[in-house]
């Protein structure tokens, strides 16, 4: 069952020339999917269409068999829910009050968030091994923690679909690979995770599927072990980089090596 | 914070704020018994009273009390406005006057002031250009392209300077003796001009737009996260953006239409409350009210009760504001991003 359709897409900021070029794709429910590309190559102009922030020039949005511009609001927030770059809020919120904004989509005409949706966003933080942190500023933890806290206010929205714009920009290698683990562990529960990157390696050791764009096109999409090539990469990166295909613990791992 | 335990704060406050208004009405130049306030209010004496207590009367029910209440709804005004207007656009150092209302208001008031001998064309054109002001704020921006929240930011220093340029045309051609003085004391800020009839016009609205804040509180953390936040997690962000601009354009005129240029409590008060219960809009509104209200009254008391002539309250608010300030940045813990 695809849990994300998407057809002849086209996007353009103003006049100027397209952002996004008549792209086409499906995803699968439950599977984690990097975009890549180079910088300004419409990756997260994509993410932007997809989660209805930015209206399509041409093309179709469908997330479960049903069209986005007919969803309002809300009933977007429940299927989709957005985890931005790493970001610091301007003011020290505690990190229980970020994570229960995730049930504002469930919430009445003045945004009230309820004793129960505190103990909702409290139950998940302990699921996700982040109890701890539930009385901190959101400001002073780290920035790995910050993005598995916004992982967590995604989860309570109890979204299907997590768009993920470069989750792990910034942050350590330790804390790049935690966050990468968790979502494939998310994707094992029926959580489709859509993610763009500057990594190959990243979406070799945790994507199903990958999506390459260029110019707000795509010039490559399949199975991520496919379509990683070392020529694919030169024709995205204008690089040299080998693909290293090694097994460790009888799984099979590929990582991408520069040739410098 | 707890909710038992703020809203134990809360009604902590309301309880000081009562007491301190009954006793702000006893301090002015003119002394009141405190059994002298109780038959006024309650007009016990019906008419066979004393030719004092005739006076106590008039003075508490005309000058006093308007002035009293003047004092409490501005100071939750100019807080709530400026707590919004600090989580709405995403920046700590936002007063409420940025999207030009208090430049507009006074320009407004000026104008009315010259066009006419009486305060009340003063007020109405407070009121009216303040609104104005960030009708134009909002106008401008949508010419141009880009964030919407930075053009807005755009728009309201356009329009604030536009307003301020044209105060000084009409400072420039007031006339020297009368209308350039009563220009310049005016926007000092001050309620002693304050009647019972503008309390009664100016109250409700007043009250109607500090009610819609507090209710729209909650919005107010989740939009100081970005409006591409805001929106994923399916808030309809220009909607509830300009409901809070217009109930905060409302409560920001309607506060100059009635004491003038008020400056600093807007900035000064939501930060004092951030310190106390923190970020959260939920309690940070609800509180700032208070304590803006609670703020604004003492203050207003000491400029009339600290010397025999009375001091405009919005040179009071700035000394106080500016040193207050520098506690408050220097207090941050580099917390502001």
């Amino acid at each position: 069952m695809d849990s994300l359709k998407v057809t002849d897409l086209s996007f353009s900021y103003g006049n100027e020339s397209k952002v996004i070029d008549n792209i086409s794709f499906k995803i699968d429910v439950g599977s984690v999917v990097s975009i890549l590309g180079p910088n300004g190559s419409g990756k997260t102009t994509l993410l932007k269409l997809i989660l209805g922030l930015l209206e399509p020039q041409a093309g179709i949005i469908e997330v479960f068999q049903t069209k986005l511009t007919s969803l309002s609001l809300k009933e977007r927030a429940k299927k989709l829910a957005y985890v931005p770059q790493k970001h610091k809020a301007v003011f020290a919120y505690k990190v229980i009050d970020i994570v229960a904004m995730g049930k504002l989509p469930y919430s009445g005409v003045f945004c009230t968030t309820s004793q129960k949706d505190y103990i909702e966003a409290a139950e998940m933080l302990d699921k996700m091994n982040l109890k701890h942190l539930s009385e901190r500023p959101y400001n002073e933890i780290s920035g790995g923690e910050q993005q598995l806290v916004m992982i967590c206010r995604a989860l309570l929205q109890r979204a299907e679909i997590l768009i993920l714009d470069e989750p792990v920009t910034g942050l350590d290698y330790g804390n790049q690979l935690m966050l990468l683990k968790k979502l494939k562990e998310l994707s094992q529960t029926g959580i489709t995770c859509i993610m763009t990157t500057h990594y190959p390696e990243h979406a070799l050791w945790t994507s199903d599927h990958s999506i390459f764009l260029k110019k707000g096109k795509i010039v490559a999409g399949g199975k991520t072990d496919n379509i990683i090539t070392g020529e694919m990469l030169y024709k995205l990166y204008n690089v040299n980089i080998k693909i290293i295909k090694t097994s460790i613990n009888e799984s099979n791992i590929s990582t991408c090596v520069p040739v410098i | 914070m707890t909710k038992r335990k703020f809203y134990f704060i809360i009604s902590g406050m309301i309880v000081v704020l009562f007491i301190g208004a009954y006793l702000s009405i006893h301090i002015g130049s003119v002394k009141i018994p405190y059994s002298a306030t109780l038959k006024a209010f309650f007009n016990n004496s019906g008419g066979n009273e004393t030719s004092e207590l005739a006076m106590f009367e008039t003075i508490i029910n005309e000058i006093r009390l308007p002035r009293v209440l003047a004092a409490i709804l501005c100071g939750a005004a100019l807080s709530v406005s400026g707590a919004a207007y600090q989580s709405m656009f995403m920046n700590p150092l936002v007063s409420p006057a940025l999207l030009g209302v208090l430049a507009g208001a006074a320009f407004g008031a000026s104008l009315g002031m010259i066009l006419s001998p009486t305060m009340l064309a003063a007020q109405i054109g407070a009121f009216v250009f303040g609104i104005l002001a960030v009708v134009a704020a909002l106008f401008l921006s949508g010419f141009f392209p880009g964030n919407r929240l930075v053009m807005l930011i755009m728009g309201g220093v356009i329009s604030s300077t536009l307003f301020t340029s044209l105060l000084s045309v009409v400072k420039y051609i007031a006339d020297t003796k009368n209308e350039l003085p009563t220009i310049v004391y005016w926007l000092m800020g001050g309620f002693s001009s304050v009647t019972m009839p503008v309390i009664k016009i100016c109250g409700p609205i007043l009250i109607i737009g500090i009610t819609f804040i507090i209710l729209f509180s909650n919005y107010l953390n989740v939009l100081s996260m970005g409006d591409e936040e805001a929106s994923s997690l399916g808030v309809n962000v220009s909607k509830i953006r300009n409901i809070l601009i217009i109930a905060t354009t409302l409560c920001c005129s309607l506060t100059v239409s009635i004491g003038g240029m008020i400056s600093w409590v807007g900035l000064m008060i939501p930060h004092i409350s951030r310190m106390i219960v923190g970020h959260n809009n939920k309690f940070l509104i609800l509180f700032s009210a208070l304590l803006g209200s609670l703020y604004l009254l003492i203050v207003d008391t000491l400029c009339r009760g600290l010397f025999t002539a009375e001091i405009p309250i919005g040179i009071v608010t700035s000394i106080i504001g500016i040193p207050f300030f520098i506690f408050v940045i220097v207090n941050t813990n580099n917390r502001w991003n």
